[in-house]
């Protein structure tokens, strides 16, 4: 058990179980949290400045919340802070109430015409053309200065990771997520060309757009190949740009290096774990044609049953837990849907019960109503 | 240190003199964490 408690040792083996899609001995249940716990916990966001004060917050909040996995509380204001103060800017911003939030502003980096320059050597042309116009430390004439101040914000990402390790021990819930890597077009969209400048390069230039995603893919697979692989650890994928494309245009532009990202880390060994945000069925065909291992599909709107009939044999998959239902429904009917989800989907051993969206707000649920639904997986979910 | 190094000759010094490595693919794989994970927020 390498040290481990056997409660979090149980877990992870469930966890293991679900990727492989082979039945264990209860439905599992992920708490799909980020920065929720704060508020269970009773505390805000903006006023936990330390990692023992997360770990304090993660423990409490865990301890509550018996999941088989989840994510520790990660306090930005210990982490992100100092690094985007290092960088000198960033794409995100922490508010004042200590939620991350998205500069708009900030996002449009790249212009149409630079495509061929960036197709050469995508990871060159991030670091010494894009990036410094966003992160002013990557422009800093002093080499020494701009080495030990990319340098420290490595360390902080290493603190971080230590944190991690050390509150999933103590919780015993299990962290599923061993890193995190975005779909090489969604790096475009969410970093470098916004919304308005993505959708007019599908538009007018889907080859560059294909080009420029499969010239990343052999450099992001470098960049992951040594990531520890652990049989309950998932690298996380969030999707964002293909809910809003047709699929004749998802094939031209996103699948390729989609599909080629995805077969290189399961080649690796690695799981991984896709956030199918907003509705995929239009695209469900496709996702048929992705490894048939290793996998697990996280969905907010698509149809879980369709799902499961159309996508089961390819992914583990999970969701079936609304706002609507966590944060308005009584106790009573949480406990019932939980049992339905169970009774529907939970007989073939690939399906995980989770939230629709990372909950982040006390309004994504009730204290009551989410603990009650992972008691339920506990006492009914046993098979 | 000179003043015209790419931005990738410093995350490589960094992969060699900060973690200590010295296998080129652990090092290729330190640098190219940087634009692709490490430089995304």
């Amino acid at each position: 058990m390498d040290g481990l408690s056997e409660k979090l040792d149980i877990k992870r083996e469930r966890i293991t179980k679900l990727l492989k899609r082979t039945k264990s001995d209860k439905v599992p249940i992920y708490l799909l949290n980020d920065g929720y716990l704060a508020f269970y916990a009773g505390r805000k966001m903006n006023e936990i400045n330390s990692y023992d004060e997360a770990m304090a917050v993660t423990k409490k909040a865990f301890s509550d919340l018996d999941a088989e996995c989840g994510a520790p509380y990660v306090p930005y204001n210990v982490w992100l802070n100092p690094t985007f103060k290092l960088w000198d800017g960033a794409v995100h911003r922490i508010g004042d109430d200590g939620v991350l939030q998205i500069i708009p502003s900030a996002i449009e980096i790249m212009r149409p015409e630079e495509y061929p320059d960036f197709i050469v050597n995508p990871a060159k042309y991030l670091m010494d053309v894009l990036y410094p116009r966003r992160y002013k430390i990557l422009g800093i004439p002093d080499e020494q200065i701009k080495y030990e101040k990319i340098a420290k914000s490595y360390e902080l990402y290493g603190e971080l990771g230590e944190y991690m390790a050390a509150a999933e021990r103590e919780s015993e819930v299990v962290n599923i997520s061993g890193g995190l890597v975005f779909n090489p077009i969604d790096i475009i969209f969410d970093f470098l060309r916004n919304f308005t400048g993505i959708m007019r390069d599908v538009r007018k230039c889907p080859e560059y757009l294909k080009e420029a995603g499969m010239a990343m893919v052999p450099q992001i697979l470098k960049a992951m190949q040594y990531i520890p692989k652990e049989s309950f650890r998932v690298i996380e994928t969030p999707m964002h740009l293909p809910a809003f494309i047709k699929p004749k245009d998802f094939e031209k532009t996103y699948w390729p290096s989609f599909k080629a990202l995805s077969y290189g880390l399961v080649e690796q060994g690695h799981n991984i774990q896709y956030i199918f945000e907003k509705d995929y069925t239009h695209l469900h065909d496709y996702l048929q044609e992705l490894p048939d291992k290793n996998i697990l599909g996280l969905f907010e709107k698509d149809d879980l049953k369709t799902v499961q009939k159309k996508l089961g044999k390819i992914m583990a998959f999970g969701g079936g837990l609304s706002r609507e239902l966590m944060y308005s429904a009584t106790k009573a009917e949480c406990i019932n849907h939980t049992k339905k989800l169970i009774d529907e989907l939970g007989a073939e051993g690939n399906y995980i019960i989770a939230p629709e969206f990372p909950m982040m707000f006390g309004v994504d649920a009730k204290p009551e109503n989410i603990k009650a639904i992972i008691d339920t997986t506990k006492e009914y979910g046993i098979r | 240190m000179g003043n015209n190094n790419s931005n990738m000759e410093i995350l490589e010094k960094i992969a060699i003199e900060m973690l200590g490595m010295e296998d080129s693919n652990e090092i290729e794989s330190v640098v190219y964490s940087f634009p692709y994970t490490v430089f995304i927020q």
